[in-house]
C-alpha cells in the first residue's frame, strides 16, 4: 500500500541521501539531471560547472529535487522537494558551502570535475535550493 | 581527477535499452516535477504506465517532458542519459496491448502475474494510463 510520508520522515530521507535528481525548466521544457548534494538546514547545497542547467536555473529559479530509496518495486520511499535556486556568490558563504560539500564528497573536488576536452575550466558554481515544500510517498 | 565526456548516440541507445528504471520530468506553469518510473525503450519510444494523478495532470497541461536514466557504479563512475520529447497517451486498444506487453516483459514484477489475455482487462480495471515519449533529442554524459 502506498502512503504519504510524514514531514519528519520526508526530511529524514532528504537529509540522509546524497544523490538526487534536480529538475528545472529549460526553454519551457523540463530538464532533469542527477546531482550529488549535501543537506544544510532547510536547504540543500550543490556544486556544478556552468552549462545548460545553470543557465536554465538562472532564468527560472523554480526547481525541484527528487530523492528516492528503492529496495524493489513494492518497497520504496520517494520525496520531492520544491524550492528556489539561489546562487551563492558571497565569498565567505561560498567557502563555507564548498567546505560542507567537500566534507561529504572528499573525492569530488569541484575544480577537478571537468568536461574532458574543455580547454579553460570555468570556476565551479555553488548554489543552494531553499526547500519550500517537501512531500513524500512510501510503499512497503 | 574526474573527467566527464559526452556519450555517443550508440552508447545512449544501448544504455536506454539496458535500463528498466528512470526519472520522468514534467512541468506545469514553469514548475518542474520529477518522479521515478519504470519504463521500456522499444528502440523508438520510451513507454511507461501510471495511474491518473499529478503526473498525468502535468503531462496533459504540457506535453513536453524529459526522461533521465543513469547507471551509477559509484560517485566517480557513472553515465547518465536524458531524452527530451513529447509525451503522448497511448489509447488505441492494439497499441495499448502491445505497449503493456513490452513493459511487463521488461519489468516482470511490476504487475500481478498476468497472462497475455488478462493484461488489457487489468489495465482498464486499474485505470492505467500508458504513455510514450517520442524523443526529439538525446544527451548523454559519462565519466571518462
Amino acid at each position: 500500500m502506498i502512503k504519504r510520508l510524514s514531514d519528519d520522515e520526508a526530511w529524514a530521507l532528504l537529509r540522509a541521501a546524497r544523490l538526487g535528481r534536480l529538475g528545472c525548466i529549460a526553454d519551457g521544457a523540463p530538464y532533469v539531471v542527477p546531482v550529488n548534494y549535501a543537506a544544510d538546514g532547510a536547504c540543500v547545497l550543490v556544486h556544478t560547472l556552468p552549462g545548460r542547467k545553470l543557465a536554465a536555473m538562472r532564468a527560472n529559479p523554480r526547481v525541484c529535487l527528487q530523492v528516492d530509496d528503492i529496495t524493489d518495486q513494492y518497497h520504496w520511499r520517494s520525496v520531492i522537494a520544491h524550492g528556489t535556486f539561489e546562487e551563492i556568490r558571497n565569498g565567505v558563504e561560498r567557502a563555507r558551502a564548498l567546505g560542507h560539500l567537500l566534507a561529504q564528497f572528499p573525492e569530488l573536488t569541484p575544480v577537478e570535475t571537468l568536461l574532458a576536452g574543455d580547454v579553460a575550466a570555468p570556476a565551479p558554481v555553488v548554489f543552494r535550493v531553499r526547500v519550500e515544500r517537501l512531500t513524500g510517498l512510501v510503499e512497503n | 581527477m574526474l573527467k566527464i565526456e559526452r556519450m555517443t548516440q550508440g552508447e545512449i541507445v544501448a544504455l536506454l535499452l539496458r535500463g528498466t528504471y528512470g526519472h520522468l520530468g514534467c512541468s506545469r506553469d514553469d514548475n518542474p516535477y520529477v518522479v521515478p518510473m519504470n519504463y521500456v525503450f522499444d528502440g523508438r519510444f520510451i513507454l511507461f504506465f501510471t495511474t491518473e494523478g499529478t503526473k498525468t495532470e502535468y503531462m496533459a497541461a504540457n506535453h513536453k517532458v524529459c526522461f533521465q536514466v543513469e547507471e551509477i557504479t559509484d560517485e566517480r563512475r557513472w553515465s547518465s542519459v536524458m531524452v527530451t520529447g513529447r509525451a503522448e497517451p497511448v489509447s488505441a486498444p492494439a497499441e495499448t496491448e502491445c505497449a503493456m506487453r513490452l513493459i511487463v516483459e521488461r519489468n516482470p514484477t511490476l504487475t500481478p502475474a498476468l497472462n497475455v489475455t488478462e493484461i488489457s482487462a487489468w489495465t482498464r480495471r486499474n485505470h492505467i494510463c500508458i504513455y510514450r515519449i517520442r524523443p526529439d533529442a538525446c544527451y548523454g554524459r559519462k565519466t571518462a
